[in-house]
């Protein structure tokens, strides 16, 4: 309607005012332009002497009126005209990319499909429209786009979305011939928005503009979808495993679902959910535990709910390693003293753990426990990277910072931070600021800030409780029921520190506090922060055992022991092998290309350049490949290689490192490969990306609703080979209106007045 | 012989310097936090009056102090001896004797003073070391062989020292019996990890006490170690279903007689040198296993 009074009164659409410029064909000679001015002034003159009677107001609104008129004819005689580049018709290629991924399936709405849509309305006059001006060329995409002849070709079968990789092919198609632009039909469900900026700066640079086109609705009236799994890519077995799910839903805020994790289709565990408000994702963290050893695909899910549009995106996959076999932990304790005792108790009986313990009974006096030869620790604490790598995690008692050299504190920091470590630092006299740690390398280490001076008074008997970080933390729970767990922590007796630490580092956190008489706010009880690779931990107590021994303590309570061993296996979890595999997609998708990297590392966790590395892939369909991987250059110990599932289900990939004649370390690494579906989720029409792209590179967005007005768009893009058009102005109804309305107004004027 | 001469050196200083004690411990039945448990005995060190506080000194260990390690003894009921309570033999001077030497020989915090605590006592828990004479006679309540078996069950540690012969053996196997009564008592080879967990323990003396010590010492005609006719030392232990050692029981054998009269110039100094080191074994083991 709008665009009908516009063009009535305009003569053209708008279109070709935003994209052409008005110059004027017949330039005024100077002469008469003079005239002009002494006829405009000569009629002020005579307008003001003549009508002296008439109040100014009146006189300066007959000046105004019979002025713009003469302005007006002065304009027109100008000869004013709109030029505008028009592609020269069948001399521009215009690329047509559509979106051919499985999304295309979604019949969000309605009955018809997002595919069968795009088909209706290309098959109609747009295409044939579009082809009297254009060469058209017709891609389908989903990971890469192919050339197709007609629409008819399309399947919407592809894997997941790349339009960033998608109008770079189309691209290079149509390298070398004139693009009046490209055109993407598409939902926009990319799966790779990070790669597509580089896209889009070349094609601004080089002119072409996208014109994109939203399929399907911008929300689903119903639907429940799990939208990322983060789990932990390796469990010790029988650990409490922590997975952090984010679930998002529309149309069943508030309603009750449970939240099932599946160990390769046995239930390990169901937890009820409420669903959040409409659009807004949640972060949903369920506790499961691994009891099978080996790469076990979970699958998480919530059942279908009633009238849910989109039913492939309610569960999700994950390939978790959960190894078996002793972890080992150094325990260095500085002083005799019952944690000892009671911490090997507790773990005594878990098979994957194995603490060993380094006692320093007396001055240079050491008991060794648990060593795996008469070699071990035979010098005492390690002195050498290889000695003290072997360990996952290391437990430093009540021992006073003096006692490590220099060397030894840098080794335990890079310990944590490059063999990926974890350090645990417990309370004692000689420990934190009373063990003289204050600006050593290991107050670096620690998640609390220190005090510069210990106190040696400093006792405080106090209660334990978990903070809001440490009630959903896994390795916290006492009990699988969060409820029995908070009504445990309650109940237990009293500890004992002798280290005043109420700061925290920036970026650490505190999981248990303490509080009681005479006890600082915010003393902490145990404090945990990422430190590079690894974990560093701080329990400033020294008297955890009183957990176990205490009188209120029943003896079959096992608390004492499902701490110390979940902390254990906390801190053992996910520390690295020599080698770590990872792989560019996991699960991958089915016939598109995987990267696998490899991190290799020697026994020092030095990163090595010069091994041999290389995978033996063992295909779910029983066929094996060998693969090298090779050093990347682009960072010290990357190894890299590339292949393509062609079977679905799980890949076995054995890496092996050879280094000489002796492999420096193997690895095994489970993928599975999937028909992609990560096209259902998130599988609203995100326009936000599709206007991001048009706009970006000068296109514009439509949906399928406005798209008749492409060919149009397209004509005038000004990209591509071009011809400039003129259109004249003067004829517009809108002139005629303007002179009208003018000696109209002046008529109208003077009959009010009474003037002649 | 090489371990007893380091045993000598490390104790000499100690003796010439003269050791130091606190007189007692002190009384009142506590209340029931962690820091009145760990700095006040129980009300049992009132209740049986001590045997001696001859040849002690003033007290050294600082009472608002807290210690990783307390050694204490266990105040048991019983018919006792000579109209004395059986549990406090030596008490308080050879506790007062192993802390201060303890603290010398080893790097455990020992609370340098002695610490009683009653088996009947809910306080016996914080406390995973207990040390008990005397057993032979050894008459306990059901609440004390309650108070014992879930001490031990939960984590304690018993060391037993001091009762010779075959009657006072029966009387301590009948006890432990009501405490333990699913596991036996077994001899402890010279092997065990009990035995080199600080010194190197190669052989078993039996420690006589101060009477028969001095006497041997002097070369006294009929002099010998043995309170019984014909009695051998033995270290017998109780272990539990995963192989660890709850009890350790010294049989005739009188480990505190040395420690008390190390001093002592005429009571041989081998023994109280053996005797210091199996006590440093026995609790470094404890604190560890």
């Amino acid at each position: 309607m709008a665009l009908g009074i516009w063009q009535f009164f305009l003569k053209y659409p708008p279109l070709v005012y935003e994209k052409g410029r008005i110059v004027f064909l017949s330039p005024l000679p100077g002469w008469l332009l003079l005239a002009a001015v002494v006829v405009a002034v000569v009629a002020g003159i005579s307008y003001f002497r003549r009508g002296a009677t008439l109040p100014l107001p009146d006189r300066l609104g007959l000046i105004a009126l019979r002025g713009g008129l003469l302005a007006l004819l002065l304009v027109l005689l100008l000869r004013p005209t709109l030029q505008v580049p028009v592609a020269v018709p069948q001399e521009n290629y215009l690329g047509i990319l559509v979106d051919d991924s499985r999304s295309m399936m979604v019949a969000d709405g309605s009955a018809t499909s997002r595919g069968d849509e795009i088909l209706s309305t290309l098959n109609t006059e747009l295409l044939a429209k579009l082809s009297e001006h254009f060469r058209l060329r017709i891609f389908r995409f989903s990971g890469d786009a192919t050339r197709i002849e007609t629409v008819g070709d399309l399947t919407f079968n592809g894997g997941e979305t790349r339009i960033g990789r998608a109008l770079d092919q189309a691209r290079n198609e149509l390298a070398g011939v004139p693009i009046a632009g490209l055109v993407v039909v598409s939902d926009g469900a990319d799966q790779s928005e990070a790669e597509l900026n580089e896209t889009l700066i070349s094609l601004r640079t080089s002119s072409v503009p996208v014109y994109t086109v939203g399929v399907g609705r911008e929300a689903f009236a119903r639907d429940v979808e799990i939208r990322r799994v983060s789990s932990p890519r390796s469990v010790l077995k029988g650990t409490s495993t922590m997975v952090d799910i984010v679930v998002a839903q529309t149309g069943y805020a508030g309603k009750t679902v449970p939240l099932i994790v599946e160990d390769q289709g046995r239930v390990v565990s169901s937890q009820d959910v409420v669903l959040p408000a409409d659009g807004t994702p949640a972060t949903v963290r369920v506790n499961f535990t691994a009891e099978e050893a080996g790469w076990r695909r979970f699958r998480f899910r919530v059942p279908l709910q009633d009238g849910e549009l989109v039913t492939a995106n309610n569960d999700r996959n994950a390939l978790i390693e959960v190894r078996e076999g002793r972890q080992k932990i150094l325990y260095f304790e500085g002083e005799p003293r019952f944690e000892v005792k009671f911490l090997r108790r507790a773990v005594d009986e878990d098979e994957e753990l194995q603490l060993v313990v380094l006692q320093r009974t007396a001055e240079n006096k050491f008991l060794r426990l648990a060593v795996d030869d008469s070699e071990e620790l035979a010098d005492g604490f390690p002195i050498t990277r290889e000695e003290l790598f072997q360990y996952r995690a290391l437990v430093i008692g009540s021992v006073e910072a003096s006692f490590f050299s220099r060397e030894q504190m840098r080794m335990i920091v890079e310990f944590v931070n490059e063999r990926g470590g974890s350090v645990l630092f417990l309370g004692g006299k000689r420990a934190f600021s009373e063990g003289g740690y204050a600006g050593t390398p290991l107050a670096d280490l620690m998640p609390v800030e220190l005090n510069e001076r210990g106190d040696p008074g400093y006792y405080r008997e106090l209660k334990v409780a978990p903070t809001r970080a440490g009630l959903t933390s896994a390795a916290l729970q006492l009990d699988p029921d969060p409820a029995v767990s908070a009504s445990i922590w309650a109940g237990l007796p009293e500890l004992s520190t002798f280290n005043q630490l109420t700061r925290l580092k920036p970026g650490a956190t505190a999981l248990l506090t303490g509080s009681g008489p005479s006890v600082p706010e915010g003393q902490i009880v145990l404090a945990s922060q990422r430190f590079g690779r690894g974990l560093a931990l701080a329990l400033p107590v020294q008297d955890t055992w009183i957990w176990q021994m205490h009188s209120s303590i029943p003896l079959e309570d096992q608390t004492h022991e499902t701490f110390w061993r979940q902390i254990m296996r906390w801190m053992v979890n996910e520390v690295p092998d020599q080698m770590t595999l990872t792989t560019s997609a996991e699960p991958a998708a089915l016939n598109q290309t995987v990267q696998i990297s490899a991190d290799l590392r020697d026994k020092g966790f030095q990163r090595i350049n010069d091994a041999l590395v290389s995978a033996l892939i063992e295909s779910a369909d029983g066929t094996t490949n060998e693969l090298p991987l090779r050093w990347t250059n682009r960072r010290d110990g990357e190894y890299e290689g590339a292949f393509v599932p062609l079977a679905s289900g799980l890949h076995q990939i054995r890496v092996q490192a050879v280094r000489g004649d002796s492999t420096v370390a193997s690895a095994l690494l489970t993928l599975d490969a999937v028909e992609d579906n990560g096209e259902f989720f998130n599988a609203q029409m995100r326009s936000p990306l599709l206007r991001r792209i048009a706009d970006e590179t000068g296109g514009r967005f439509y949906t399928l609703s406005d798209i008749n007005r492409l060919p149009e768009e397209v004509d005038f893009s000004g990209s591509g080979i071009t011809r400039v058009e003129s259109y004249d102005l003067w004829d517009m109804p809108l002139v005629f209106l303007l002179i009208i309305m003018l000696v109209g107004g002046e008529w109208g004027l003077r009959r009010l007045r009474g003037l002649p | 012989m090489k371990t007893f001469s380091i045993g000598i050196l490390l104790l000499a200083p100690l003796i010439a310097a003269g050791a130091v004690s606190r007189n007692g411990a002190a009384a009142g039945t506590a209340g029931e936090t962690h820091a009145t448990a760990f700095r006040t005995a129980s009300s049992a060190a009132d209740q049986f009056p001590r045997q001696s506080r001859g040849g002690f000194y003033g007290a050294e260990g600082d009472e608002d102090e807290t210690y990783s390690f307390y050694f204490s003894r266990a105040a048991y009921g019983s018919g006792g001896r000579f109209g004395r309570s059986a549990w406090a033999t030596d008490y308080p001077d050879a506790d007062v004797w192993i802390t201060n030497v303890l603290r010398r020989l080893t790097g455990v915090d020992v609370a340098p003073y002695d610490h009683v605590v009653r088996l009947d006592d809910p306080k016996l828990r914080r406390f995973p070391f207990l040390y008990a004479v005397e057993v032979g006679s050894m008459g306990l309540a059901p609440a004390e062989v309650q108070g014992l078996r879930e001490y031990l069950l939960a984590g304690g540690f018993l060391m037993v020292d001091d009762f010779w012969g075959a009657g006072q053996w029966e009387n301590f196997e009948w006890e432990i019996g009501q405490v333990l009564p699913e596991y036996p008592i077994v001899e402890i080879p010279l092997d065990h990890e009990i035995f080199s967990s600080y010194y190197a323990i190669r052989e078993v003396i039996q420690v006589p006490n101060v009477n028969n010590g001095i006497a041997v010492g002097m070369g006294a005609p009929g002099a010998r170690t043995e309170e019984c006719p014909g009695c051998s030392p033995h270290i017998f232990g109780i272990l539990d279903d995963k192989d660890r050692l709850l009890v350790i029981i010294n049989w005739n054998s009188d480990l505190g007689d040395a420690w008390e009269h190390a001093e002592n110039q005429r009571y041989p100094l081998m023994y109280s040198t053996y005797a210091y080191q199996v006590a440093a074994n026995f609790i470094i083991y404890a604190m560890t296993h």
